[in-house]
């Protein structure tokens, strides 16, 4: 019991200073003591990263194939896809929309006009032996997204960071090879090839495992949230490749060689295989050994990198624009004129008037309309329209008291349970009606707990009142009864009451109080009256 | 008599009742039989056409009509795929490679019930001007021919007939049976190694006595050029790069026309240089030529490059002797008085410039600065792409896969690619490669791009100032002899060859090749004329009326082989 209601006070105390907390860490961590945070041993490393986002479309960038994930081998495959002679590409609209979409949620400029080239390298899950990417004009580029970055053993506090975006391009998938070495066979699957994806490239703005990770998280909420992309990293909706580099503190950034990590599919894999690079470069430099300019793949079960490609044999990928697809335009409301059909124009100020605000978006306009800070709207899925649901039921209750017991209580259930918010047994009109009895103050924040722990561990589902009334659990405001409590608790302890009293320690009898009646003793009753019978603890110098 | 016959004659025959879809269709098939020697077609679909003849005739009988070219033999040069049909690209490594769709091209023929006589032989994946470089062998020039072997096969080709016959779908594969022998029989140069490697020391016409030489049909469309000329076919679809539709067509006498790029879609047609390739027609006739724009034109939604404006037919001229030229511009360009072309080319030239003048339309002189630049600019950009279009031919999803290969991926690609490549093909690629190189992108690819620019700039400045047509030689001299053809290598021959074609292409200019009179030797002359943009309905016309003035002798086999 006092476990929780340490729990209890320690959220009251964050509450209170939560913002002005962030305000002083967002100063204080400036880009050098960034730097020098997650600095080893005079050591430094500098991360870019490449996420390949497939584009959450009905069917492929080029051709009408289908793209569902684990379709039956082989099945969503067109003429296309298998580069059969004389067909061509012709780009799907939508993947295009979903990329000028996701450019503008990234705050990237999106180029009016974006070309097509071909990448050539011989592999046998790329039937054309080339793939159509955009190499030399991409469709979006100069974005900038805000992150968040809880420093470790600290998640409360998180530090608002940002990333550049280098650029935006769209390009097709591979297929899928499944190497039989027994057989001496490759086994070919197209029904990944000519997928849409998104290359996402940022700028080396990253100094820790842990930020890039943070950023990945933030751009996968983004995409879902959007409809960009559907984020499931474990199906390689998103698949990351980082650049990582390492150097001396006080050096220039970015001067060590780069070694880049290909295809880690899951966040903390993102963190992890970073992590690692950063601790092998080093022991490599350390022993004055020379850091090989090549390419990695992160081993998830081993947590390590693994060289993949020999270091000499330098690619040489042949671009040529693709003849086959003319430039791709992007209109505004200005540059849109009347002999253009709407309905074959893509209009980057309708993509933006109709798209999904974005996190951040949502962030702030909770931040602007409720007052929360910003901790508070680093919500997990669904926990915001949870909140606003509950506040627009009700616009009159305490905000403070809705996100108090949202975040600090609710929400320590749905994690424990691992389930969304808008999935808990705690519902809407069961959670407002908590507010209300906490608002109205009969009930306390323990006996909220109470009810909560009642939906979730005992599959209770009278209604609130009448569970406190049944259970009765409400608030004890009767002064003669706590005072009652109090005077047994000082005749209990006389030793308390001596060190009190001679400013030593305090006696904490408040917290017994409500303690001894589980809960149901108003905690600022209690506290007044220990403080009229012992006298105000003062601390002695 | 039939088989001399124009396209809009034909089909007016057909519409008169004075024939018949089948009896037409088995016409058409006697002459494919009789012309198998001259190795235009690569796969003969016989039993499609006779299908689709009688199913024709069946529409005819209910007085019902899939549209303008409903019975009407045509031909298809083995670069556009069809279904359930071989298209080979003339290479080994196509060989029994059988689409699984219809080219736009091909089912925009189809769908108005034209009748499918069968593939025609090209140079490999449309890489040459002569149709030599085929691994299916050459093709031969009707005019002048010999038909020595005829006779002697008669027999034979009977009995080949009955077994491709009683054996429906797999005649692609007999036929190949039949060429392979015929090569070995007839004309030993061609083989799976290529032409491009045999010795000149060991060319045929060491072999052969003079009399046995031939004429070259040009290419890389000769087998659709063959077809059109011998009565095989009465349209034929080519496919068009550097000339490849107007060299032949030239050469054999009959109209080739190479359209606006972006009219006709490219959806099916097996890419040699995609920014460059049009797909080309070959009729015998101006007239025939515009019935068959009129069919295939428009946008494909399976093709981004086609033109989304909706197609306005080009017109019919019924009566050409009343066209006034009054107001009309011809241009000569000065640069086409090239170095080769043969007198009796110029002289052609010359008299055709003297007709348009003496009926009244301003002939002037013009220049075309960059055209000398057009062989090199293409020989890079020719070899980019083609690399890059090679690139599929892996031996993994469709067509030549080498045995006993199996080491790893990367033996199998290189055995299967050196297998089924000719040299011409391996060299393009591997120049190609070379050209787009990080470190020599800029200096060959980018640079070819900007005097493509130029040259593409130079025919736009023309017509800005008021030329309407232009009119040059489509090759420097008559359709060539196959022994003085092979003293060099493809390469030399293309760029000898497409000197006039070629600048078209690269600024994606409609023009059409149109015969005009013999050689000293008694072969075809062709002349060129050329327009801006989209600009088909004054250049068919103009075309039109040159075509009625100077009366060609159109090619008859009904003498020499007789006619049913």
């Amino acid at each position: 019991m006092s476990h929780t209601l340490g729990r209890y006070r320690r959220f009251t105390s964050n509450f209170q200073c939560s913002y002005s907390v962030y305000r002083a860490l967002t100063r204080a961590l400036h880009h050098g003591q960034r730097l020098s945070q997650n600095a080893r041993a005079g050591w430094e490393t500098v991360v870019g990263l490449e996420i390949h986002a497939q584009i959450a479309s009905h069917s492929k960038l080029f051709s009408g194939a289908g793209t569902q994930f684990a379709a039956p081998v082989n099945n969503q495959v067109s003429f296309l896809d298998a580069a059969l002679p004389g067909t061509l590409p012709v780009l799907n609209r939508r993947c295009a929309e979903i990329g000028v979409m996701t450019g503008l949620a990234l705050g990237c400029h999106i180029n009016r006009e974006s070309r097509f080239d071909r990448k050539h390298y011989f592999y046998a899950d790329l039937p054309q032996g080339y793939q159509i990417t955009q190499q030399r004009q991409p469709l979006a580029e100069k974005g900038e997204i805000p992150y968040y970055f809880f420093v470790a053993n600290d998640m409360k506090s998180p530090t608002k960071l940002s990333a550049r975006i280098h650029h935006i391009q769209l390009e097709q998938d591979s297929g899928k090879s499944l190497q039989d070495p027994e057989q001496n066979m490759s086994l070919i699957d197209l029904n990944r090839a000519g997928m849409a994806l998104m290359e996402i490239v940022t700028e080396p703005d990253f100094r820790s495992g842990e930020e890039a990770a943070a950023f990945v998280k933030e751009l996968q909420l983004i995409l879902t949230t959007i409809g960009a992309c559907s984020g499931v990293m474990a199906e390689g909706a998103m698949r990351v490749d980082a650049t990582v580099s390492v150097n001396k503190v006080g050096e220039p950034i970015s001067t060590g060689v780069r070694v880049e990590i290909k295809n880690v599919n899951s966040i903390r894999g993102v963190a992890k295989a970073i992590e690692y690079e950063f601790s092998r470069h080093i022991s490599l430099l350390e022993k004055g050994e020379k850091i090989a300019n090549e390419t990695r793949a992160f081993d998830a079960e081993n947590v390590e990198t693994i060289s993949m490609r020999d270091k000499e044999k330098v690619h040489d990928y042949r671009f040529m624009p693709e003849p086959n697809l003319p430039p791709l335009r992007i209109y505004d409301n200005q540059t849109l004129s009347s002999d253009l059909s709407p309905d074959q124009v893509i209009n980057v100020d309708e993509i933006r008037s109709s798209m999904a605000a974005t996190p951040e978006e949502r962030r702030l306009a909770l931040q602007a309309k409720y007052g929360l800070s910003l901790e508070h709207c680093q919500t997990s899925e669904g926990t915001e329209d949870f909140f606003t649901a509950v506040m627009n039921a009700d616009t009159t209750r305490d905000i403070a008291i809705v996100y108090q017991l949202l975040f600090s209580i609710l929400l320590s259930f749905t994690n424990e349970h691992k389930i969304p918010v808008d999935k808990s047994p705690v519902d809407i009109v069961k959670f407002g009606d908590t507010v209300d009895l906490l608002c109205s103050k009969r009930i306390t924040y323990q006996v909220a707990r109470n009810i909560f722990h009642q939906y979730f561990e005992a599959a209770d589902n009278r209604p609130v009142e009448q569970m406190v009334d049944e259970e009765d659990w409400w608030i004890i405001t009767d002064k003669t009864l706590i005072e009652e409590h109090c005077k047994k608790l000082m005749a209990e302890s006389p030793k308390k009451v001596k060190n009190h009293k001679k400013g030593y320690r305090e006696c904490g009898f408040h917290k017994a109080i409500v303690v001894r009646t589980q809960g149901r003793a108003d905690p600022v009753l209690a506290r007044q009256v220990v403080e009229e019978n012992m006298g105000k603890f003062v601390k002695k110098k | 008599m039939m088989l001399s016959s124009s396209l809009k004659e034909v089909i007016n025959s057909l519409r008169n009742g004075s024939i018949q879809s089948k009896e037409l269709c088995e016409k058409c098939i006697r002459r494919v039989q009789k012309t198998r020697e001259l190795n235009s077609f690569i796969t003969e679909t016989l039993d499609i056409a006779r299908s689709q003849a009688s199913e024709s005739q069946a529409r005819q009988l209910s007085g019902s009509s899939l549209g303008i070219l409903d019975g009407v033999p045509v031909a298809v040069k083995d670069n556009f795929s069809t279904l359930g049909v071989q298209t080979s690209c003339a290479s080994a490594i196509l060989k029994g490679y059988v689409p699984p769709y219809n080219a736009t091209m091909v089912q925009r023929l189809l769908d108005q019930g034209a009748v499918m006589m069968g593939k025609t032989n090209l140079d490999e994946f449309a890489m040459g001007s002569g149709s030599l470089d085929s691994v299916y062998g050459p093709v031969r020039n009707p005019w002048k021919y010999t038909f020595q072997n005829y006779e002697a096969n008669k027999q034979d080709d009977l009995n080949k007939q009955s077994l491709r016959f009683s054996n429906k779908g797999n005649s692609a594969n007999h036929k190949n049976n039949i060429q392979s022998e015929s090569i070995k029989n007839s004309d030993s140069t061609n083989g799976q190694n290529g032409s491009s490697g045999i010795p000149e020391d060991m060319d045929v016409s060491d072999t052969r006595s003079e009399e046995c030489d031939w004429y070259v049909s040009g290419g890389s469309s000769g087998g659709s050029a063959v077809a059109v000329a011998t009565g095989t076919a009465f349209a034929a679809l080519g496919s068009d790069t550097g000339g490849s539709v107007r060299i032949p067509a030239s050469y054999c006498g009959v109209v080739g026309f190479k359209p606006t790029y972006s009219l006709l879609s490219r959806y099916g047609l097996i890419p040699l240089v995609n920014s460059l390739d049009v797909p080309g027609i070959l009729t015998k006739t101006v007239d025939d030529t515009v019935i068959m724009l009129n069919v295939l034109a428009g946008h494909d939604v399976h093709d981004s490059t086609t033109m989304t404006d909706p197609y306005k037919p080009v017109l019919a001229v019924d009566f050409p002797e009343k066209i006034s030229l009054k107001g009309l511009h011809i241009g000569i360009p000065k640069e086409y008085h090239a170095p080769g072309l043969a007198s009796d080319v110029l002289s052609a030239w010359d008299k055709a410039a003297d007709l348009f003048e003496a009926h009244g339309a301003t002939v002037s002189e013009v220049s075309l600065p960059h055209t000398r630049f057009s062989i090199v600019c293409y020989s890079i950009l020719c070899a980019c792409e083609v690399s890059s279009n090679m690139a599929r031919y892996d031996g993994i999803e469709f067509g030549h896969r080498a045995q006993n290969a199996d080491a790893s991926t990367e033996a199998l690609y290189a055995a299967s690619r050196h297998e089924g490549f000719n040299d011409v093909v391996r060299g393009r690629i591997l120049a190609g490669n070379y050209f787009l190189l990080n470190k020599n992108y800029d200096t060959y690819f980018i640079q070819a791009q900007k005097v493509r620019k130029l040259i593409s700039e130079d025919f736009a400045c023309v017509f800005s100032v008021g030329v309407d047509v232009l009119l040059t030689p489509t090759t420097l001299t008559g359709a060539p002899k196959y022994s003085w053809y092979k003293r060099e290598d493809n390469r030399t021959r293309t760029e000898q060859q497409d000197v006039f074609t070629q600048p078209i292409n690269m600024a994606g200019l409609p023009a059409v090749s149109v015969p005009a009179s013999l050689s000293d030797e008694g072969v075809p002359i062709g002349l060129q004329f050329i327009g801006p943009m989209f600009s088909e309905q004054k250049l068919l016309t103009v075309a039109r009326w040159f075509e009625q003035q100077v009366h060609f002798p159109r090619l008859s086999l009904d003498g020499i082989l007789g006619d049913l």
